[in-house]
């Protein structure tokens, strides 16, 4: 549910990062928030276990530029990827405005990959969305990697729905800005649309 | 100004005296109600956070995360949530299904003084925030009149 202030002039747009444990979504935000001004962005907010993983989210504000007077923000969260954290990641969804769907494209992650992907979908409709209707984009990162699934394949598999996708290798940052660029013209579309 | 501003005067300036009246008392630092999706609605106080949008997002998230144990102790709701450090406390209450009031306080003041002030305007905000959030849902989004064309052309910060 995108917040809009007339007030202050402000348009506020949630957009989750989605996707299994260590797809990159953590990677994504971090990239983001190493090449952006401190003008438009808020702190980054890491909630990490131990080991590293996300226990709970992710969090990172960022200001997009205006459309029309209009401040836009985005409000960027990722989940945690390991199944075992499922509530989090349902709390997470609610009042999300665009998902961006995280697939680790090594052979060997294909499963946690297909298991998140379907977890999404049951989530999504737990807080009142549909994978049909949500402004989704998929990004298929680690590009770089060994023992990777080609492009056509993942598509099969991932994006039945034919929505944007991107490659990426987060860690350098490939892919990352248009993947979320994207998404963020997506949403804004989809709000127009909505009313 | 904030989020509901010209949406609801009437119900937003009551939910500003309300947070201001806490905000004032000795001890309390800062006082501030988000919606249950991590966005600032109101917001007062003598001590100022730079980040009040990463604190609002993480607070949604533990009282997200309470109702989620809740559920798993049969627990209609567990309505409060309360932070105790060596100096500070924070006192989070949940005050409508959608509202969640934040109240960061030292040890001069007691948590029980926090808690009946609360209990005590509970309802008073209760009212104003469901008022302002059904307003709210009314009213025509500045998006209907956007064309794609001034979508595509957002600079996006440069990046």
């Amino acid at each position: 549910m995108s917040f809009i202030d007339h007030a202050a002039k402000e348009i506020n747009c949630k957009i989750v990062y989605y996707g299994a444990g260590m797809s990159g979504k953590t990677t994504n935000l971090q990239y983001i928030y190493s090449e952006t001004s401190p003008l438009v962005k808020g702190e980054l907010v890491t909630l990490p276990t131990e080991k590293e993983r996300t226990i709970y989210f992710d969090f990172l504000p960022l200001a997009v530029g205006e459309i029309r007077g209009y401040r836009v923000r985005f409000h960027l969260y990722s989940v945690p990827g390991q199944v075992f954290y499922d509530a989090s990641r349902k709390a997470i969804l609610n009042g999300v405005d665009g998902v961006i769907f995280v697939v680790d494209s090594r052979v060997r992650r294909i499963d946690a990959n297909l298991e998140s992907f379907d977890n999404l979908e049951i989530n999504l409709n737990l807080v009142g969305h549909t994978m049909d209707k949500i402004p989704l984009v998929i990004q298929y990162n680690k590009r770089d990697a060994k023992n990777i699934m080609s492009i056509s394949e993942l598509e099969q598999l991932f994006n039945k729905q034919k929505v944007p996708s991107f490659e990426a290798i987060a860690k350098k940052g490939v892919g990352v800005f248009d993947t979320l660029k994207n998404t963020g013209k997506i949403v804004l579309k989809s709000l127009r649309q909505n009313i | 100004m904030n989020l509901f501003d010209a949406v609801g005067q009437e119900e937003y300036r009551v939910l500003q005296n309300e947070c201001d009246v806490l905000a004032k008392e000795e001890g309390i630092h800062l006082v501030f109600l988000i919606h249950s999706t991590g966005q600032i609605i109101v917001s007062s106080g003598k001590s100022t956070h730079s980040d009040l949008t990463s604190l609002a997002a993480l607070f949604a998230g533990s009282m997200a995360s309470a109702s989620g144990i809740s559920k798993i102790f049969s627990e209609p709701e567990f309505s409060t949530l309360i932070f105790e450090g060596q100096k500070e406390q924070i006192f989070v209450s949940l005050v409508s299904p959608k509202g969640i009031l934040i109240i960061h306080f030292d040890k001069a003041r007691a948590l029980g003084w926090v808690r009946f002030m609360v209990k005590k305007r509970l309802h008073i905000i209760s009212a104003q925030l469901e008022s302002l959030v059904d307003k709210y849902a009314q009213i025509k989004s500045p998006m209907s009149d956007i064309s794609e064309e001034e979508i595509d052309n957002l600079d996006f910060g440069g990046f």
